[in-house]
């Protein structure tokens, strides 16, 4: 409901830079942009001009147990309490439906061009000048939602954090107050810490990206000893 | 903030006269949460105790817990539901069963601790629960689907949003309600429910299943289809990095590294083994699986032990509803049956018995014309044919389904087979006409705990180590991983009981003091850590660490479980006050029984559990001439006046009278329930 | 019950069935007659069973057969027979002595780990099906089998 009206505002902007870079996935193109490509050849100047972030979150989603612990873990870290709704990164899965379809994750692709920082009219979401991690400025945000709406991607993966009244998203763990280790880019990430099924992973490489997101496949042969599934697509039995 | 992990009101639903009320969850505070929180308001709202679970008056509880809703591991995710239940044989003992899944959770973000459903409503109906805004919603068209269908149809009407667009969800009418991606949790009837049968379930997800009891049938006869809850709430936790370190700890050290395994199945695909190893995906115990899937887990879990399959049938339902159709002869068809009883909503443990059914046929006495007239088709016995007839026949009351809708007990009583199949153990019905499910002659907590109690008691807890762990190593042709010793030892220290013979299963050590301090400990630690505090009975209490790295196989308990109570809830609980809180709770439990007839006399077996020696192997720790060894336990029976000694040694540890197995006074009154002494006074029946 | 096993060249072969004890061997049993039989899962304990046929009983027994999981008509599961109860059974119900002595023979610790057990008997049950079917003929093997599917195993 809340980001309905992100689909016509992103039609009307036409054209943009914000297509060029961070719609390829989200609007259905499946294209695939490598690392080293896009910052070396691809990037103009002036999308430049927002440093790329210096770590992203992967997720190998045949291998999450849909637990929910990275919520449970991603909401604690940053707000000492408990609200699934307030987790950044979210799973959304449906009991009824067939492996590997049964399942998403949602996490932040801290997008090489930001749409939702480039949305902000205040500054408050911005790139962490130490880590290039796209994040909210809680002080500056004045409750527009623009960059809630700006985020190609569904469901959105900027928030409004209905309790404490602004904007969140994925900070890489830079700003987890509730939390004692060193969280950030530069640090640990609380979802990739807990997952108990090793389904989070981190890289200081831009990814390659596809229409599904940031994925990635971590499971190994003894996953398969398990009797799960280790390729890609998940549709063969280990062995 | 500290608010003790509760959100500080329960919810309060009388359906006969539509009210609506919250009660204040503080004053309930004293009994933890759960299991315990709902005897208490049991006995408060519920004036007459001995009303027959179809009546109105029945009170059904779904509560949460402290932990529930929050990153403790494999504890969050539980709904604990307390009820006078339909199916206990001779007298529908109050009792209890819980489910996984997200319902907890849901209900804790939604600002409810628990809720409390009383009355009946004169048409079909269902409870929607979207934060602080409750509705009795009409169920007219709900009426007659399964529980797959209900749910989605509720999923559909309370967040179209999330479901059909993948776009976050607002919940109430501005964004300062909040947003969520998450589908309402729902719990459900099926077919078996809405035509009252005593062994129908309620059901949450694909596989979550309050069952034991026949909750499904209270549900049905207040004409409840279904409660819908969804929450943008939040629960405080006192000491967020205290938790978050805790568990970090605690899954570095004794969980299952999936990645790295310390301890791996010598067989690939053998899912069994994590009984042993706590790996994912263990579930289905018995069954290697054929297709690709995913591990699933109820919400903070650490473990994860369900799947979701590529076909997407017998999803999330790998525990016993999952061996209804053991007999068949290859996977998918099993798990077909499986889905046919959770779209029914009927409860696998009572319809277990199909091959007790076929026997009669074998035995010329059910069939056509025979004297136990059935058309079923039981020349397709091993069939998935035969399963879907079967089931049909009760959930729509047909054949001899109108019997076995009844449950297995009263059917086989009414067709004159009762007492003969029970001697023999043709029908091996040990307590309180359950379905035998561990030895009762042999791993004694099991039997004891539910011939003292109300029900099967279902607690894994003790089981997976002295039961399955040499069971399943010898399977694959292995050694023991621990010695018998050792494992007895600790899980002496584990428990805080001390003494290891309470851990012996030999003839003499399932009658010895020792084992009256492991059953006392079992009854309350199970009542308040498991069931009041809903730690998940299929991964608590760790008492030995398989997955060690160091050698070092103690377990994370007690330490771990009064840890992570005490970092969301900023108290200073010990693992022993918790179990005196259990003892309270169990004891409240035993005046209710005893208010609804309950009495020594009753407490006892079915007489094949005395009468006919084991033949099937187990693999307990028993003390034998003076050395521990895991046993088989072969051709073993339980003797009726050592069991009856027991018993009077058990009821005086619990200050109970041991004439009758009925509270006393002063032990009321030392565990604060000098008004439940008062109204046991009233009734009679004080214990002397 | 054939097609599903491999290592059965290092079972010693018994003298050929005649065509009386064949059929007796393979017949399906009355109710008086039935071999009762253990299934082992954690969720559920030790559930009895009753198999009716040396077929349904030669399945049950290979049924810890770990490695044919994959197989979408296998079924693998956690079985238990009292080997001295089934020496018993197939020389006084199945009527095969000589099938009763080579188990026998074998002397199959009952304190060995299952797995050993079974790995032991299950291919000197396969071997002497598989000798039933030579006698009796392809044309019996159908029938057997489709007899046993409506069997209880």
């Amino acid at each position: 409901m809340a980001d309905i009206d992100k689909k016509e505002s992103v039609a009307k902007a036409g054209v943009s830079r914000r297509e060029f870079f961070t719609g390829v996935g989200g609007l259905g193109v499946g294209a695939v942009l490598g690392g080293a490509l896009l910052k070396g050849i691809l990037l103009p100047d002036e999308v430049l001009a927002i440093p790329a972030s210096e770590g992203y979150l992967l997720v190998d989603t045949k291998k999450c147990g849909g637990c929910q612990t990275c919520m449970l873990t991603c909401s604690l870290a940053h707000y000492g309490r408990e609200n699934t709704t307030l987790s950044r990164i979210q799973v959304v899965q449906n009991s009824f439906a067939k492996f590997p379809d049964d399942l998403s994750i949602d996490q932040c692709r801290q997008c090489p061009y930001p749409s939702c920082v480039d949305a902000c009219p205040t500054g408050a979401m911005h790139a962490d000048p130490t880590t290039g991690a796209r994040m909210v400025d809680e002080e500056k945000c004045i409750g527009c939602e623009r960059c809630v709406n700006a985020c190609p991607f569904t469901p959105s993966r900027v928030q409004w954090n209905h309790e404490d009244q602004h904007a969140q998203k994925c900070d890489l763990c830079k700003n987890t107050p509730f939390w004692s280790e060193e969280g950030g880019a530069d640090g640990k990430q609380a979802c990739v810490e807990m997952c108990p099924m090793h389904a989070i992973t981190f890289t200081k490489d831009i990814p390659v990206q596809t229409d599904s997101g940031y994925e990635t496949n971590l499971r190994n042969s003894h996953w398969g000893h398990l009797g799960f599934p280790v390729d890609d697509a998940g549709e063969k039995m280990p062995g | 903030m500290a608010t003790g992990g509760y959100v500080g009101k329960i919810l309060y639903v009388n359906l006969t006269d539509g009210r609506i009320e919250e009660i204040e969850t503080s004053k309930y505070e004293q009994f933890g949460g759960g299991h315990g929180m709902g005897s208490a308001l049991f006995w408060d709202l519920v004036e007459d105790k001995t009303v027959d679970g179809y009546h109105p008056d029945n009170l059904i509880t779904m509560m949460t817990s402290p932990l529930s809703g929050t990153l403790v591991p494999s504890a969050s995710g539980r709904t604990e539901c307390n009820f006078i239940g339909l199916i206990a044989y001779p007298i529908g003992w109050y009792t209890r069963s819980n489910f996984g899944g997200r319902f907890s959770g849901e209900l804790k973000y939604a600002g409810w601790d628990g809720i409390a459903i009383q009355g009946k409503s004169e048409t079909p109906v269902w409870i929607n629960i979207a934060n602080d805004k409750v509705t009795i919603e009409d169920a007219t068209d709900l009426w007659g689907l399964d529980t797959y269908e209900t749910q989605e149809e509720i999923w559909s009407t309370v967040s179209k949003g999330n479901t059909d667009d993948g776009t976050w969800y607002g919940v109430g009418t501005g964004r300062d309600s909040g947003r969520t991606l998450q589908k309402p949790a729902v719990a459900t009837i099926g077919k078996a429910g809405e035509n009252l049968n005593r062994n129908a379930c309620i059901l949450h997800d694909a596989g979550n299943a309050a069952g034991q009891g026949g909750l499904g049938g209270v549900f049905g006869s207040k004409n409840l289809k279904a409660v819908s809850v969804i929450g943008t709430g939040s629960v405080e936790i006192a000491d967020p990095a205290a938790l978050i370190a805790a568990r970090k700890e605690f899954q570095d050290k004794f969980a299952y590294n999936v990645d790295a395994p310390e301890m791996e199945s010598p067989v690939p695909n053998f899912p069994a083994y994590g009984a042993i190893t706590l790996s994912p995906g263990f579930g289905p115990l018995y069954l290697p699986t054929h297709v690709p899937s995913r591990p699933q887990g109820c919400i903070g879990c650490y473990k994860n032990c369900r799947r979701r399959l590529s076909t997407g049938v017998s999803n999330e339902d790998q525990c016993v509803e999952s061996l209804f159709f053991i007999n068949g002869s290859n996977q998918i068809d099993q798990n077909k049956a499986t889905d046919l009883l959770d779209k029914a909503g009927l409860n696998v443990y009572d319809v277990f018995n199909h091959s007790y059914l076929y026997a009669l046929n074998q035995m010329g006495i059910m069939g056509p014309g025979m004297e136990i007239e059935s058309s079923l088709p039981f020349e397709k016995y091993g069939t998935i044919e035969f399963m879907e007839a079967y089931v049909d026949c009760i959930i729509n009351r047909t054949d001899i389904g109108a019997d076995l809708a009844e449950g297995m007990a009263r059917a086989a009583k009414k067709w004159g087979r009762w007492e003969i199949d029970t001697a023999s153990g043709l029908l091996d019905r040990p307590n309180w006409g359950f379905c035998q499910h561990y030895e009762p002659r042999l791993e004694v907590e099991w039997s004891y705990g539910s011939i003292l109690g109300d029900r099967d008691i279902n607690e894994h807890g003790l089981n997976f180590y002295v039961h399955w762990h040499s069971i399943i190593r010898g399977m694959v042709g292995q050694e023991p991983a621990i010695s018998a010793e050792d494992m007895v030892n600790l899980i002496a220290e584990g428990t805080g009981v001390g003494d290891p013979m309470g851990w012996d299963y030999s003839e003499e050590g399932i009658y010895g003091d020792p084992k009256v301090q492991a059953i006392s400990w079992h009854r309350h630690y199970t009542r308040f850590w498991k069931q009041s505090l809903a730690f998940c009975d299929w991964a608590w209490p760790n008492f030995i660490n398989f997955n060690s790295a160091d050698g070092d196989m103690s377990g994370a308990s007690p330490e771990f479980e009064v840890r992570f109570y005490n970092a969301v809830t900023g108290k200073s609980l010990t693992w022993e006050e918790g179990l005196e809180i259990g003892h309270k709770i169990w004891t409240l439990d035993k005046a209710i029984w005893t208010l609804q007839g309950r009495h020594r006399d009753l407490e006892v077996f079915a007489d094949y559990v005395y009468d006919v020696p084991t033949e099937a192997p187990d693999g307990l720790p028993m003390f034998i001439d003076g050395k521990w060894e895991y046993n088989a336990g072969l051709g073993r029976t339980l003797d009726r006046d050592k069991f009856e000694d027991f018993k009077t040694r058990f009821y005086a540890n619990e200050g109970w009278d041991t004439a009758t197995g009925w509270p006393t006074r002063a032990t009321l009154e030392a565990l604060d329930l000098g008004y439940v002494a008062d109204e046991l006074e009233s009734n009679g029946k004080l214990g002397a | 019950m054939t097609e599903q096993v491999a290592d059965i060249e290092s079972v010693v072969e018994l003298p050929a069935p005649d065509q009386e004890l064949a059929e007796r061997a393979t017949r399906r049993v009355e109710w008086a007659d039935r071999f009762r039989v253990f299934r082992m899962a954690a969720g559920a304990g030790t559930l009895a069973d009753d198999l009716y046929s040396m077929a349904e009983i030669g399945r049950f027994v290979l049924g810890t057969r770990w490695e044919m999981a994959g197989e979408l008509d296998a079924k693998v599961t956690f079985n238990w027979v009292d080997v001295s109860k089934l020496i018993t059974w197939i020389e006084n119900v199945a009527g095969d002595k000589e099938l009763a002595d080579a188990i026998a023979g074998l002397n199959i610790d009952p304190k060995a780990p299952y797995k050993a057990q079974v790995d032991l008997l299950g291919p000197l049950l396969v071997s002497r099906y598989t000798q039933y079917m030579e006698v009796l003929g392809p044309e019996t093997e159908e029938s057997a089998d489709s007899e046993e599917s409506e069997g209880s195993e």
